[in-house]
């Protein structure tokens, strides 16, 4: 499932499409608000899901080489991380849902819960 | 109050030239707000409320009369009436700037006298602008912040080395710099990638170099991370000014973390950081000592491995 397919699932509004927003198949998400524990994993096609608002989130995802963010709760990014997001070519989502049902309703989109 | 001590023989070369070389014309405020000597003092006053001032020249003809201030307004409320002319409760003993002068003189006259602002003239002895010791705070600042870069930027070039297929390349980390904390990594990467490392090899560096410098950031004094490549295997190293690990132990255990809530809440202080740095190095090498600072080595070879870590 590409992060367009995504965001239209969960109804995420869209702050910045990467390149591959409509062509990569995401078959890995990593969901928390520390970037520590999303340094652990190193699966590909990935995403990340989370309420920090901060360059970091931005630093991170390039480094494990993750394609999309999705904030949480509503979250708007700060200024400078929008900036990165886009000069990164990482694709960035807001949802007002909670990080429990966004991983539910994932889990269930990407078929990792049955 | 400590004397400002800028101007002596001491100070640094750079200190020195910015406060001769700078005239008080470049950073004074001009066309001043002013008021004339027959304006009553209601008039200034409200100048200054409006204005956001503290004290204006009194100007008449573009000549100089005297200087009212918000304390010779209060000695009006005391001794006379608001309808009073300026002139009657203006500092007439003043003491001025010219604006050829070079900044060290300001420098100089703040230090020796108590007057928050000085106005400054031209040539002709007309009113040119008026200083204050904001003016020249903001200006020193701004100054020794881009000579600084300078230095760094040349720093920069001298450290980056490359001969016979080695590089070396030295980064300077500040504590609490969160704003610039994963630009180091990010130019390793950058370099790794335009010399076809592989891939897997590339994030590993990067995750093993990024957790170094969120450390030295939020745990240090500040220090500096060392980054050396052969064709073999890159060196990382991780040197900091303190104030070290009291127990090395359980800084290596998964999840075992001192940072502070507000560090939490940058998404950092997860307990990950050494044992991340340690899960992707092929070589792992920690020294602290208390109150001296932390050193971290680490090797990863640069060579395709089968088994990816």
């Amino acid at each position: 499932m590409t992060l367009k397919e995504i965001s239209e699932n969960i109804g995420a509004e869209v702050i910045h499409e990467g390149r591959t927003f409509d062509s990569l198949d995401i078959i890995n998400i990593s969901a928390g608000d520390m970037m520590s524990e999303v340094l652990v994993g190193d699966e590909e096609n990935r995403i990340i899901v989370t309420a920090l608002t901060t360059d970091q989130v931005i630093r991170t995802a390039d480094i494990v080489e993750a394609v999309g963010i999705i904030l949480i709760n509503g979250k708007q990014p700060q200024q400078s991380m929008k900036k990165l997001a886009e000069e990164s070519d990482i694709t960035l989502l807001s949802t007002g849902m909670s990080m429990f049902r966004t991983c539910i309703l994932l889990g269930t989109l990407l078929g990792i819960c049955k | 109050m400590p004397e400002l001590s800028l101007n002596t023989t001491n100070s640094h070369d750079v200190i020195l030239d910015i406060i001769y070389r700078i005239k008080i014309r470049d950073i004074m405020s001009k066309n001043p707000r002013t008021v004339a000597p027959d304006d009553t003092v209601m008039t200034a006053k409200i100048k200054m409320k409006k204005y956001g001032i503290s004290g204006m020249p009194v100007v008449k003809e573009r000549q100089l009369k005297g200087i009212i201030s918000t304390h010779d307004i209060f000695e009006c409320y005391d001794r006379g009436s608001m309808n009073d002319p300026v002139s009657s409760y203006m500092t007439r003993n003043i003491i001025i700037l010219e604006e050829d002068m070079p900044i060290s003189f300001a420098l100089n006259y703040f230090n020796k006298y108590k007057y928050r602002r000085f106005p400054v003239l031209n040539r002709h002895k007309e009113i040119a602008g008026i200083i204050t010791s904001r003016d020249i705070n903001v200006f020193l600042l701004n100054e020794i912040n881009s000579e600084l870069q300078k230095i760094d930027q040349k720093k920069q070039k001298e450290s980056e080395k490359i001969s016979k297929g080695e590089f070396y390349k030295q980064f300077n980390i500040r504590k609490f710099d969160f704003e610039n904390a994963g630009k180091v990594s990010f130019s390793i990467k950058k370099t790794l990638k335009e010399k076809n490392i592989p891939q897997s090899v590339i994030r590993r560096v990067s995750i093993a170099v990024y957790e170094l410098e969120i450390n030295q950031v939020v745990h240090s004094n500040g220090g500096y991370i060392v980054f050396a490549m052969d064709e073999n295997e890159i060196t990382i190293k991780a040197i900091d000014k303190g104030p070290g690990i009291e127990n090395l132990d359980q800084a290596l255990e998964e999840g075992y973390s001192t940072a502070s809530e507000w560090i939490r809440s940058q998404g950092f202080g997860a307990g990950m950081g050494l044992p991340n740095v340690k899960r992707v190095s092929d070589n792992f090498q920690i020294t602290s000592e208390p109150e001296k600072g932390t050193e971290v080595i680490i090797n990863i070879k640069t060579g395709n491995k089968d088994e990816d870590k």
